[in-house]
């Protein structure tokens, strides 16, 4: 199975359109609405049996955009689901009922962009420090490393903190 | 009745810090919890305010076992960016790297299993055994670790015949040893009853929870990024993907030996077969796009995405080391073993937290304060003030002198 019969098969199976982008030969990139991704991601892993590498969360100009990798081993190529949650909505399905490999990476795209994952069986953090609020998430554009770094004494020329009173 | 083992995070064993709560019901462990976090180092945050040329000894910073698999791994992605073809010598430098170090890298974690079942004639072995790698990894590029040989389309400095010729005299030296020491596995009755049918991952579960590397052929998924998705020298070098059934530990030990002379293969042939030419290719812009890198790290299956916005800084780079998703099968492995051989099983997958991570946090439970990053370094600074002035010398660092007042 090479990329264009994968996509055909995704196409028959599915039933839904998207939006297909050849990077190379073994890299291609798909692009999804977001009530589609479970259904589709079942599909891929279950079906198809491609194996789950990682999902990567970035802040775009128009949301948040997380990346889905799926790997065919047998087949040598790489499949990225793109999938888009709004700034006023930052809502995905979750995908841990269908890939329990999912666990661990939903946890710290929840921790680092805010996405909230429905239906995620245990979202507490996993990476995020006790220094950061329940609403601070380090990798959205507008969070500010200067400010951050002021209120916890980690700039190089900023006055020392007080000593706790023994 | 239930009860809770915390374990961690200062592990009596294992050198880094983590947590796993085990949930037992007499003897018999029902759940498991694993807490990560300790040594979040903010890699990924930090690389977006980095030049190319600067991640690249960022990346190879993130783990101190797999300095190589990173640092290629994000030259395997940027090179998937920009859809370039790096020169045939630099492409045999990068195996002999990698293979260097996977050697080295198993034999640690054999060493380190043979301690965590208190078995320690088994790590004295390897860990001797391991000591030559390292040095002629000393002599190839001056440096045990972290040696900063790689660049974005190919390697920084290239290796004369003499050094590869010392190589070959090491691994034939290397040879007899680990195949002894697969013999030895492989009689040893010790062993055996200690290893077999202990912390099993079967093929549905390794599948389901996409585990990577060792741990997965183990399992029986036949999977082997050197071969399905090849980069560097490997598609042209004959070598064996080593896949066992049984799932245990035992399977795992053996994998890893079996792995090890695989590697003293594949770099003799790539000794034998390194062609000459160039090693490097200039690289003058990076377009706006994106590329995703795959490595076969000795613990499994590397992947780095870049996204690049057309400037001289990533606009995004995501690092999953094999570890972070080979941990979560713990829930799977660990759950009616006995408490005594969750040790082992938790050890299985080779589990390395700096790469699983990428802040520190402490706080002081009297006075319920929050040490900052900055706090620490005085405490740190004033200690060292200490020990210099108890010994009668003058601390030479700049730094030190304001702390010097109080």
């Amino acid at each position: 199975m090479d990329i264009k019969e994968f996509v055909e098969i995704l196409k028959n199976k599915s039933k839904v359109e998207f939006e297909v982008q050849l990077h190379s030969q073994k890299r291609v990139y798909i692009r999804i609405n977001r009530e589609n991704l479970k259904q589709i991601a079942q599909i891929i892993f279950r079906d198809l049996e491609a194996k789950f590498s990682i999902s990567t969360g970035i802040h775009i100009r128009e949301g948040f955009e997380v990346l889905y990798h799926f790997t065919f081993d047998k087949d040598k190529f790489i499949c990225t689901l793109r999938t888009l949650a709004p700034h006023d909505d930052p809502v995905l399905d979750s995908l841990a009922t269908v890939i329990p490999g999912t666990l661990w990476i939903e946890r710290e795209i929840h921790d680092i962009l805010g996405v909230q994952f429905t239906g995620h069986p245990n979202m507490k953090r996993l990476v995020k420090s006790e220094f950061l609020e329940e609403n601070e998430f380090p990798f959205r554009k507008d969070f500010d490393i200067q400010k951050f770094k002021e209120k916890h004494g980690l700039l190089p020329d900023s006055q020392p903190r007080k000593q706790p009173e023994k | 009745m239930r009860s809770i083992i915390p374990i961690g995070p200062f592990h009596p064993l294992q050198d880094e810090p983590e947590n796993f709560l085990l949930t037992v019901e007499g003897e018999t462990v029902v759940d498991i919890d694993v807490n990560i976090g300790y040594i979040h180092k903010g890699i990924e945050l930090l690389a977006q305010q980095k030049t190319y040329d600067q991640v690249v000894f960022l990346v190879e910073r993130i783990c101190g076992i797999c300095s190589i698999t990173h640092t290629v791994c994000f030259c395997n992605a940027v090179e998937d960016l920009l859809q370039i073809e790096i020169p045939d010598r630099a492409k045999y430098i990068r195996t002999i790297l990698g293979e260097i170090e996977r050697i080295h890298s198993h034999l640690l974690w054999m060493g380190l299993a043979g301690h965590f079942i208190g078995y320690n004639t088994v790590f004295m072995w390897t860990w001797k055994y391991r000591e030559p790698i390292l040095d002629m990894m000393e002599f190839l590029t001056g440096n045990r670790q972290s040696c900063g040989m790689l660049k974005v389309g190919g390697v920084r400095r290239d290796f004369d015949d003499y050094k590869l010729s010392q190589l070959l005299k090491t691994l034939d030296e290397l040879e007899p040893k680990v195949k002894m020491l697969a013999e030895a596995v492989q009689d040893d009755p010790v062993l055996k009853a200690r290893l077999e049918n202990v912390g099993t991952l079967t093929r549905k579960d390794a599948i389901d929870y996409c585990v990577v590397g060792p741990t997965a052929r183990a399992s029986g998924v036949n999977i082997d990024v050197r071969r399905d998705d090849p980069y560097a020298a490997y598609p042209y070098l004959d070598w064996d993907v080593i896949v066992l059934n049984q799932g245990d530990v035992y399977a795992k030990f053996l994998v890893r030996v079996l792995e090890t002379l695989e590697s003293i293969k594949i770099l003799r042939q790539a000794v034998q077969k390194i062609p000459s030419g160039d090693f490097q290719m200039q690289i003058r812009e990076v377009p706006p796009g994106e590329g995703i890198g795959r490595y076969e790290a000795p613990r499994g299956e590397d992947i780095h995405y870049v996204r690049s916005n057309g400037t001289n800084f990533p606009e995004r780079l995501k690092v999953r080391a094999p570890s972070y998703i080979n941990i979560p099968s713990f829930y799977a492995s660990c759950i009616n073993q006995q408490v005594a051989d969750v040790t082992i099983t938790l050890a299985a997958v080779d589990p390395c937290y700096s790469c699983t991570e990428r802040m520190i946090s402490a706080k002081d439970i009297r006075s319920n304060y929050l040490w900052s990053q900055k706090d620490l370094i005085e405490i740190s600074s004033q200690k060292t003030l200490k020990i210099a002035s108890e010994l009668g010398k003058e601390p030479d660092l700049p730094v030190l002198k304001k702390f010097l007042v109080r």
